[in-house]
């Protein structure tokens, strides 16, 4: 019989088989898996980081590739600290949340209790060395601003996209510019162009210059000598006014001039735009005639001062100090710190300030022991307010913002006597100026004081973990801030303003009425004050005061526009629907219509050239204009195009 | 079982109640990714690293079924979690980036590895299913994977007895053609696709050598023939059984490398 193949199992073992364990398999390949392991392990080890690496960081960062101590700190992430330690080198917290909140709300409470974020969680590293860090989803924006989380950014209205961005802040307001300088565009426009500027292109752009992008301006600032000299550059004279009421001789190199002297009044010639005689004198009579306006611009220099010195001295990179010196400076903000806690907790458990008013009964006993029965009366009365006060409750609201930059004035005013008077205090009273500049109107004293802690422990943080670093071995170059430069030049402007102009002292002496008046017309002659002449002709002057000018600042102090893009963009042209519409009327453009067209200027600023000396609606146009361009499918409408997140620095 | 059948799930309650999670969780990858911007160190995103860590650990739990299968009862239900976790798992992986690109090495390798631990996985399970219905539905032969060996010598012996008094024709047919091919094994992938693959090219020269033999030595050509056909059914059994063990080479240094990586992934993360 044939051979068939057997179903089954061909045979029978002799022998029970053994079969070979399912580890026999796993520990083989556990085994390989470890080796793979090893070998990737083995790569780290030698320094060839790329097969275990979590991706390689940006150009600009490529020294610091194989130093991870450099950004990430143990257990904290990449830590806000170190990028400061090269972006912030002066620690002024410029790119932090909170400088982010208080650049959009200017509320400093807010921007106090406003919650922390990481700089790595918009600025994400590791994806490559093309990848720009700058580039931020515009997802991390509507984190806050989005549509679902409106009170997180404490806004009253939603944005989901550009589609629904609100109207702009100084149109829906209707802020009024205000440069604090009398200037009427109509005036100069007419005259430019009667000087031949080739239409209205022109006319603009001889004063605002659109500047390069890259010095982080938009359009050129307005300067006396660049803009306005070469029409105003004549030589005035002022009225006469009596030599006694002003000081000839002033000491001042680049006061010297040419006087008209007639019996016992004196006239300068050939004043100069800045001209220091003119300057001193006004200071000089301002003291005599408005001693509380002179003393609140004179503290307003002071504070500028000591605020400019304290900010020189925290935008020194830390890097640049030697280790003892930052144990010194660690060591003096761990004692403030303490200090600064103390006082919290006394405030803490302090009266309110309600129940200190009651203090008054002490002074009525004391005043009907004295028997001075006028001051018991008005005492009792402060004494029933004080009731009423208890019985009310200390209004939360706060003053408004006018009353408030008073009394700060006032507050100044008094530290600039108390300095005058004893200059042992100077220390204490510049602590106490920066203090009261750093005072926001609703923050109460205890906000203030825990903002304070905050910072020094900010501070002592950036100084402790530059210890780590070097600690680390992790060095930094260092680097001459440009920021520190320009602080330090600031501050020396200011002190020379100060020491040239606001050399008088104290009360000044007491004046007749007649003297007095007598002064008060002098002023108003030489600045021009009620006359629009002279310096009055342009500058806002009250009491011999010169508000500070601001010309040209940007009206969108949060978002940029580049000017020069879009004026050499081509304008939007009217919808297809329009255009057959005005067809078929046979409507053709007018006038006014093509001329906005043809200057661009006016295509925005509608009106611009009608405009005269009083404070006037905004030229801005709508956020409805931009979107004739900026549309979807069409040009950008990112937030990032026109918004910037972190504050402009010192130099931008 | 055709190919289409062995990809049917043995518990279909199970796929779907897989399919149902995956799809809850990418209900809230979206609501994450609408609420915030999506980031592997926070929120969801983290959420879904977790996850998936923790999923691979149970995974890697896996080996340890059999003396300890008390919590999960059968070793069905562990091979059943172990299978439709690991489609959690890399989902949840997938999620955890954000379904972007890695940019660095470390993230390459944990992607591609979590991939590829679960695609060999799902191999695997599709192996499993495949090739004993193949081998019972395409096979006279069974045998265990240890004795094949055994069984082949087994035949040799039995042929070179066959052929001992053979002519010279079936002698030298035997010694050229046949001897050396059928003292060893010759397993194949070929036989995945197609368990009786190329056996009528092998058995055809016996076919040949039959017409030219007289009847008696027909038959003992014929009995050789169905010794060699023996054999490939053996070489068939060695080569599929086989696979059923070696893919387990494919699959678990991946997924201990993976774990490796993974420690060192969540200690960086911990760490910086």
């Amino acid at each position: 019989m044939a051979r068939q193949v057997s179903w089954g199992t061909p045979a029978r073992s002799q022998h029970y088989q053994k079969l070979r364990s399912i580890w026999s398999y796993l520990v083989g390949a556990i085994l390989l898996g470890l080796l793979g392991f090893l070998f990737l392990m083995a790569f780290q080890v030698v320094g060839v980081r790329g097969p275990l690496s979590p991706g390689n960081v940006t150009s600009a960062h490529a020294n610091y590739d194989t130093k991870c101590e450099a950004c990430h700190a143990p257990r904290q992430g990449a830590s806000n600290l170190r990028c400061q330690r090269c972006h912030d080198t002066g620690g002024g917290g410029r790119l932090t949340q909170g400088a982010h909140v208080f650049f959009g709300s200017a509320d400093a409470r807010k921007a106090t209790s406003a919650e922390g974020l990481a700089c790595a969680r918009c600025h994400i590293e590791h994806r490559g060395s093309s990848a720009r860090l700058s580039a931020v989803d515009e997802a991390q924006c509507l984190r806050c601003h989005g549509a679902w989380r409106v009170k997180a950014a404490g806004q009253n209205f939603r944005i989901a996209s550009f589609a629904g961005h609100p109207e702009f802040k100084v149109l829906r307001e209707n802020l009024q510019g205000n440069p604090r300088m009398l200037f009427s565009h109509k005036r100069h426009m007419k005259e430019m162009i009667k000087e031949g500027a080739a239409g209205e292109w022109d006319t603009c752009t001889r004063c605002h210059t659109p500047q390069g992008e890259a010095r982080g301006r938009d359009l050129e600032p307005i300067n006396y000598d660049l803009h306005c000299a070469r029409c105003h550059a004549e030589d005035l004279a002022m009225d006469p006014v009596s030599a006694q009421d002003v000081k000839e001789d002033t000491g001042l190199r680049e006061a010297v001039g040419a006087f008209n002297k007639s019996g016992d009044t004196i006239q300068r010639l050939g004043i100069r735009h800045r001209d220091d005689w003119i300057l001193y004198n006004i200071r000089k009579l301002q003291w005599e005639t408005y001693p509380q306006d002179y003393a609140r611009d004179r503290a307003g220099l002071e504070a500028k001062i000591s605020q400019l010195q304290r900010r020189i001295f925290q935008a020194e990179p830390l890097v640049g100090i030697a280790s003892e010196g930052l144990q010194e400076r660690a060591q003096a903000l761990q004692e403030e710190v303490k200090r600064l806690e103390g006082r919290a907790r006394s405030q803490a458990v302090g009266a309110d300030p309600a129940s200190g008013l009651s203090r008054i009964s002490e002074a009525v006993a004391a005043a009907s022991a004295a028997g001075d029965s006028d001051a018991r009366s008005r005492l009792e009365e402060l004494f029933r307010q004080a009731e009423e006060l208890k019985k009310a409750g200390v209004p939360a609201a706060s003053l408004p913002s006018e009353e408030f930059e008073a009394r700060r004035r006032e507050l100044l005013s008094v530290l600039d006597v108390l300095a005058a008077a004893d200059p042992n205090r100077q220390r204490s009273v510049d602590d106490l100026r920066r203090r009261l500049l750093a005072l926001s109107p609703g923050e109460s004293g205890r906000e203030n004081l825990e903002r304070a802690l905050r910072q020094r422990r900010d501070d002592l943080a950036r100084i402790e973990d530059e210890l780590r670093l070097r600690r680390s071995g992790v060095a930094q170059e260092v680097r001459t801030l440009p920021e520190r430069l320009a602080l330090q030049r600031e501050l020396d402007a200011t002190r020379q303003q100060l020491t040239k102009f606001y050399t008088f002292r104290g009360a000044p002496p007491a004046f007749s009425e007649a003297d007095r008046k007598r002064k008060e017309t002098a002023l108003k002659a030489i600045s021009g004050e009620g006359a629009g002449e002279r310096c009055a002709k342009c500058h806002s002057i009250v009491h011999g005061s010169l508000a500070p000018v601001a010309p040209a600042k940007s009206v969108m102090v949060r978002a940029m526009f580049a000017h020069k893009k879009h004026l050499i963009a081509a304008l939007p042209e009217a919808g297809m629907v329009q255009r057959v519409v005005n067809f078929v009327k046979g409507k053709k453009p007018t006038s006014a219509e093509e001329n906005q067209r043809r200057f661009r200027c006016a295509y925005c600023h509608d009106g611009i050239q009608a405009a005269g000396d009083a404070p006037r609606k905004p030229s801005v146009p709508a956020v409805q204009s931009c979107r004739e361009c900026h549309q979807s499918g069409a040009s950008r409408q990112d937030c990032q195009l026109c918004h910037r997140y972190h504050p402009p620095g010192v130099l931008s | 079982m055709s190919f289409g059948q062995a990809l049917r799930p043995k518990e279909p309650r199970n796929l779907v109640i897989t399919m149902a999670l995956c799809l809850v969780l990418v209900v809230v990858y979206l609501i994450g990714d609408y609420l915030q911007p999506q980031s592997p160190k926070r929120g969801f995103g983290l959420f879904f690293g977790f996850l998936a860590a923790f999923l691979f650990i149970f995974e890697m739990m896996y080996p340890v079924r059999r003396p300890r299968a008390r919590p999960l009862k059968t070793a069905k239900r562990w091979l059943q979690l172990h299978l439709y976790l690991g489609v959690i798992a890399l989902l949840s992986v997938l999620m955890h980036t954000g379904f972007h690109w890695p940019h660095g090495g470390m993230g390459w390798w944990l992607l591609l590895l979590s991939a590829w631990t679960s695609l060999t996985g799902l191999l695997g399970v599709w192996l499993q299913k495949w090739i004993p219905s193949s081998l019972s539905d395409g096979l006279r032969v069974e045998a265990l994977y240890e004795r094949i060996p055994g069984l082949i010598e087994k035949l040799c012996t039995e042929a070179d007895t066959l052929v001992a008094d053979a002519s010279d024709v079936l002698d030298r047919f035997y010694r050229t053609e046949v001897r050396t091919s059928l003292g060893k094994l010759t397993p194949s992938y070929a036989y995945l696709v197609d368990v009786r693959s190329g056996r009528e090219r092998a058995l055809e020269p016996f076919r040949r050598l039959g017409q030219f033999v007289d009847e008696e030595e027909k038959e003992k050509v014929d009995d050789l023939m169905s010794i060699y056909t023996e054999k490939l059914e053996l070489d068939a059994q060695y080569s599929l059984q086989g696979i059923l063990r070696r893919w387990l080479v494919l699959h678990v240094p991946a997924a201990g490398l993976l774990m490796g990586l993974m420690v060192i992934h969540v200690f960086g993360w911990l760490w910086y």
